[in-house]
């Protein structure tokens, strides 16, 4: 017996044809929620700070509300760390220390969500994000936890054990999809240096970068994941994004208004 | 009394120090806190600490389970005739073997491709839809085998595999893989890249699953298509990265599955095998050569 087809264009077809001219783009894709900032508070770098760090940056938060439209994902940070290096320790395989890791952005989203309650903060469940529309319309924020749904369906990593599609990933990919305004990645340094700038005084500062080039420099060490340059070279929509120090008080807002404060990152 | 099988790298493990205990740490001129462990304060994108954490032998999750995966158009979508007799062949392997199985999309999965990229819905839209169809499937083969032990296992389940195999049950589960709105964007096109055969196969690397069985229509992989040269040879044996530097115009398997592969720690080969010819699956889960073997 035949499949039974229901008559359309792919009927029948493999999806797996190298020939992909039945699947090349119709028409315009659509920007599901063009007018939303999609921000990344940092773990290590803003998270693991408390107070200090976090109480001002919810101020400026709270502040834009009236202007801009956003939703926060956390980062993991040191206790992300400390399970790596435990579930390593024990041997288990990279989709296991996604689960793991995801917990830990889980938590921090919680945190972020108290905080934020009496200023409109919503947590929201990866299940109910058929919701985020009417959060934002009735003027709330709603904090979303990093990471990508992937845990155990993780791709094993290209070097060692860490999944290479962490809270980066999965913020940038977020924004991706939902067509957004900005993708902004508050965290602790002013971008991107040529080298870790807490351990090399020396590393220079790159305010703004190609993903070709930076692909093609090969940085022993980067502020943001090596994943989310590989799939901003298939960016539909939000082919730049932009690494600032949310620590400096004023640099979110100057960042949600549009202006170039830390490293921006764009596809070419 | 037998001694239990030690866990590889084990035997090598240094007994903990009695100083060896958690800390908390609070960084000098920063106000940050940490908890100690060999990536405290580390960018966790340096490459060489990332190779610091290679590590050769995984701990095996699963690895008396076969994963077997049943292909959506291959096998359900073809009704009573292909499913039925496929059903059988697993009961009756189901005492010798640990059968965990997995369902795909098929048809109605391609329509909702088609129709999601007509109105203009991204990549990570599609693949946030076409999950359901793969759950429509895996509800049709859990009821076809209910009586035989067959048990579906949610996501969230996973967990308690070990359970349901050990008394003698047949779980079955969605292989679609939960992507969803993070689905990676292709080059070109908006078909998700991560699609069943990947979420299967995935699933029998995190789990070293003792073997990865993909059920299909086709022999396994040919030289041609056999609809234009029906003179078509099929190829026993072959690598990931050879089967796509031979660049086939189609593939029986996503070529997500050919590049994970590559970089498999654990379940290192694969099977493709024709689930219209009967026992097949058997000789396959004897670990006989039937079909076409990929590995890494």
């Amino acid at each position: 017996m035949e499949p039974k087809n229901i008559g359309t264009v792919y009927s029948g077809l493999s999806l797996n044809q190298a020939d992909t001219a039945y699947f090349d783009d119709q028409g315009e894709e659509i920007r599901i929620m063009p007018s939303v900032n999609v921000i990344k508070i940092g773990g290590q770098s803003i998270m693991d700070r408390g107070r200090s760090g976090l109480y001002p940056l919810i101020d400026e938060i709270v502040a834009n509300k009236a202007t801009h439209k956003m939703i926060l994902g956390t980062g993991g940070g040191t206790r992300s760390r400390h399970v790596y290096s435990v579930a390593m320790d024990l041997g288990m395989p990279t989709g296991v220390i996604a689960r793991l890791g995801t917990l830990i952005s889980h938590q921090n989203a919680k945190i972020l969500h108290m905080l934020m309650c009496k200023h409109g903060g919503v947590f929201v469940l990866r299940d109910s994000f058929e919701h985020l529309a009417l959060y934002l319309h009735a003027g709330c924020i709603p904090i979303i936890e990093g990471m990508p749904p992937y845990e155990i369906y993780e791709r094993p990593a290209r070097g060692g054990r860490i999944p290479e599609s962490r809270t980066d990933t999965g913020v940038y990919l977020l924004g991706e999809v939902l067509g957004a305004r900005s993708v902004i990645f508050a965290k602790d340094e002013d971008g991107l240096y040529t080298d870790d700038p807490k351990k090399n005084p020396k590393a220079e500062f790159i305010p703004k970068i190609s993903v070709s080039e930076l692909i093609h420099r090969d940085l022993n060490d980067l502020v943001v994941e090596r994943k989310v340059l590989e799939l901003m070279q298939n960016a539909r929509h939000v082919r730049q994004l932009q690494i600032i120090n949310a620590l400096k008080p004023g640099t979110l807002t100057r960042a949600l208004n549009g202006e170039h404060v830390g490293t921006i990152i764009y596809a070419d | 009394m037998p001694t239990e099988p030690k866990l590889p790298g084990a035997e090598s493990a240094t007994p903990a120090s009695p100083e060896a205990g958690v800390k908390i740490v609070i960084e000098q001129g920063r106000p940050r806190v940490h908890v100690e462990s060999p990536l405290m304060m580390e960018s966790l994108l340096d490459k060489q600490l990332i190779d610091r954490t290679y590590k050769e032998h995984e701990v095996p999750i699963l690895p008396d389970v076969h994963l077997v995966h049943l292909g959506g158009q291959g096998t359900i979508d073809r009704g009573a005739e292909v499913l039925l007799p496929l059903v059988d062949e697993i009961v009756r392997n189901r005492l010798e073997h640990k059968i965990l199985i997995g369902v795909g999309g098929g048809i109605r999965e391609r329509h909702t491709f088609a129709l999601a990229t007509d109105l203009g819905l991204p990549t990570g839209g599609l693949a946030q839809l076409t999950g359901v169809i793969c759950k429509q499937n895996a509800t049709m083969v859990y009821y076809l085998l209910a009586r035989h032990g067959g048990v579906r296992i949610a996501r969230e389940n996973f967990h308690k595999l070990p359970y349901y195999l050990n008394a003698g049950g047949i779980p079955v589960i969605v292989d679609m893989p939960p992507y969803h709105f993070w689905e990676h964007m292709p080059r070109v096109g908006r078909i998700p890249k991560h699609r069943p055969d990947t979420g299967s196969y995935l699933i029998s690397e995190v789990y070293s699953c003792r073997s990865s069985i993909f059920v299909k229509d086709v022999d396994g992989v040919l030289t041609e298509d056999p609809k234009i040269n029906p003179r078509a040879k099929l190829i026993p044996r072959v690598s990931a990265s050879e089967l796509l530097s031979m660049n086939l115009p189609d593939l029986p398997i996503e070529r997500a599955v050919l590049e994970i592969l590559q970089l498999a720690r654990n379940r290192k080969e694969i099977r493709i095998i024709n689930g219209l010819v009967p026992g097949n699956l058997t000789r396959a889960l004897n670990g006989e050569d039937v079909g076409t073997v990929i590995y890494q």
